[in-house]
């Protein structure tokens, strides 16, 4: 049993990211083996096959191709959870400003935003990270490792920079390029 | 020297004056402290009132007064002062804009909104969303967002909430009561609502005559959805319609030798 067929394993059966130490300690190996063992596996996936191994969420995981998408929409009909315009917008400042109170986030949007902040958590994209040591000591909100997942970045350092001058959108997906994510770059 | 010692609050002094204020801990996730913390926040605008209930400090403090001792008459009438206070400051806070709130104090500055500055992160995140939806994970799809512990047989979460949603907008205001009476068993409200049911499916509405308040619906479809549990109440939909019914028992055939 060799060890790129044992991560192979592993990651086959986990239901989300597992991290190098967490391969490591269930291996026996050293992290150095297992990053090496990953890479193999990465380029044998990508010679052939519907699956791809990508970095998210701070860890590996499987999953099919986009060319599969839609024949697996149609067998596994997911429910699509919509974000409305208030929600990515309090989301976008969430993920650029935590830790945030949501008197800040109030204030930065001009609108009473307590409703979609509470939504956010619902759906697990934004939890509680601690208390400003300031009057009332409010709550500070940050995003979740599902935050990553869904938005498909390794770390919240993959997120472009908001300060950037021109178009975030064209810094990140090139102008007229084709859309590309900054993971694609680091799995490709 | 000598002014900044005399204006200088003595260390006993509490934020609404030399009275003590009646010991309340308040928390929420907009703030995190003693009433009279968030009196003394709330006046110097630290801390905006619209996002604190006040409902349950008040029922709190029915519940302080109910039991109360002479030696804490004052710190209670301190107290409603500053519950009087923060009250009225919602109030106005609620009221349509050309009722302006009197300024008894400095109007703190409202720094302008800079929303706009997030718009392309905002493109960023759709973008980033959409691409990530067309990978599928293991398992990780399945983990919907609410999950019910029981085989629903073809109806779907967002069928049910929608019954729910229908009969909340037909509920009638909650008549203003104490609301420190004992709270309802959801056993009773089952056994009510196990004696509408038959075999005949229907609907919530024809399950619930009008009137109704809004905890009532809530009550009647929690012992609905615990009756299903149970597996003694069934859902089914009808033409996009939720109908509720008594499942019918199953009998168990003894094989004859």
């Amino acid at each position: 049993m060799n060890i790129v067929d044992s991560v192979h394993a592993l990651l086959f059966v986990a239901s989300e990211p597992v991290d190098l130490r967490q391969l490591a300690q269930s291996l026996g190996a050293s992290e150095g083996q297992v990053e090496q063992a990953l890479d193999v596996l990465q380029r044998n996936l990508n010679r052939e096959g519907p699956i791809e191994l990508v970095r998210i969420a701070g860890g590996y995981q499987l999953c099919t191709r986009r060319e599969f998408t839609d024949l697996i929409a149609n067998f596994l009909r997911p429910q699509r959870n919509r974000l409305s315009r208030s929600l990515l917008e309090v989301l976008a400042i969430v993920a650029y400003r935590q830790p945030i109170t949501v008197g800040e986030i109030d204030r930065i949007r001009g609108v009473q935003s307590d409703y979609s902040v509470r939504s956010l958590v619902d759906r697990r994209l934004i939890h509680e990270v601690g208390r400003k040591p300031a009057p009332g000591r409010p709550v500070l909100y940050g995003t979740t490792a599902e935050f990553l997942h869904q938005f498909h970045l390794d770390s919240l350092e993959e997120l472009p920079p908001v300060e950037r001058g021109g178009s975030l959108l064209d810094a990140v997906l090139g102008e007229g390029a084709e859309a590309r994510l900054p993971m694609d770059d680091l799995v490709s | 020297m000598r002014s900044k010692r005399a204006s200088r609050l003595p260390e006993a002094l509490s934020p609404t004056g030399v009275l003590p204020v009646a010991p309340f801990d308040i928390e929420t996730s907009l703030f995190q402290g003693s009433l009279a913390l968030l009196f003394a926040s709330v006046r110097e605008r630290k801390v905006d009132i619209q996002g604190v209930p006040l409902g349950p400090i008040c029922e709190a403090y029915c519940l302080y007064v109910l039991e109360l001792s002479e030696a804490e008459l004052e710190p209670a009438m301190v107290g409603l002062a500053a519950l009087a206070y923060l009250l009225e400051r919602k109030a106005w806070g609620l009221l349509p804009n050309e009722d302006q709130e009197p300024l008894t104090e400095e109007p703190a500055e409202l720094p302008e909104a800079t929303a706009h500055l997030y718009a392309d992160a905002i493109e960023v995140l759709k973008t980033l969303k959409e691409q990530r939806e067309a990978k599928h994970f293991r398992n990780i799809e399945a983990a919907g967002l609410a999950e019910i512990p029981f085989e629903l047989e073809g109806i779907t979460i967002d069928h049910l909430s929608a019954t729910l949603e229908d009969l909340l907008r037909r509920a009638t205001p909650e008549p203003l009561e104490i609301s420190a009476r004992p709270r309802r068993r959801l056993s009773e409200q089952m056994a009510v609502v196990l004696r509408s049911l038959s075999q005949t499916p229907r609907t919530l509405p024809q399950l619930m005559p009008e009137p109704f308040t809004k905890s009532e619906a809530v009550w009647c479809f929690l012992a609905l959805l615990e009756l299903m549990r149970l597996g003694q109440a069934v859902a089914r939909e009808d033409e996009g319609i939720v109908k509720f019914a008594l499942r019918r028992a199953r009998v168990l055939r003894q094989e004859t030798p």
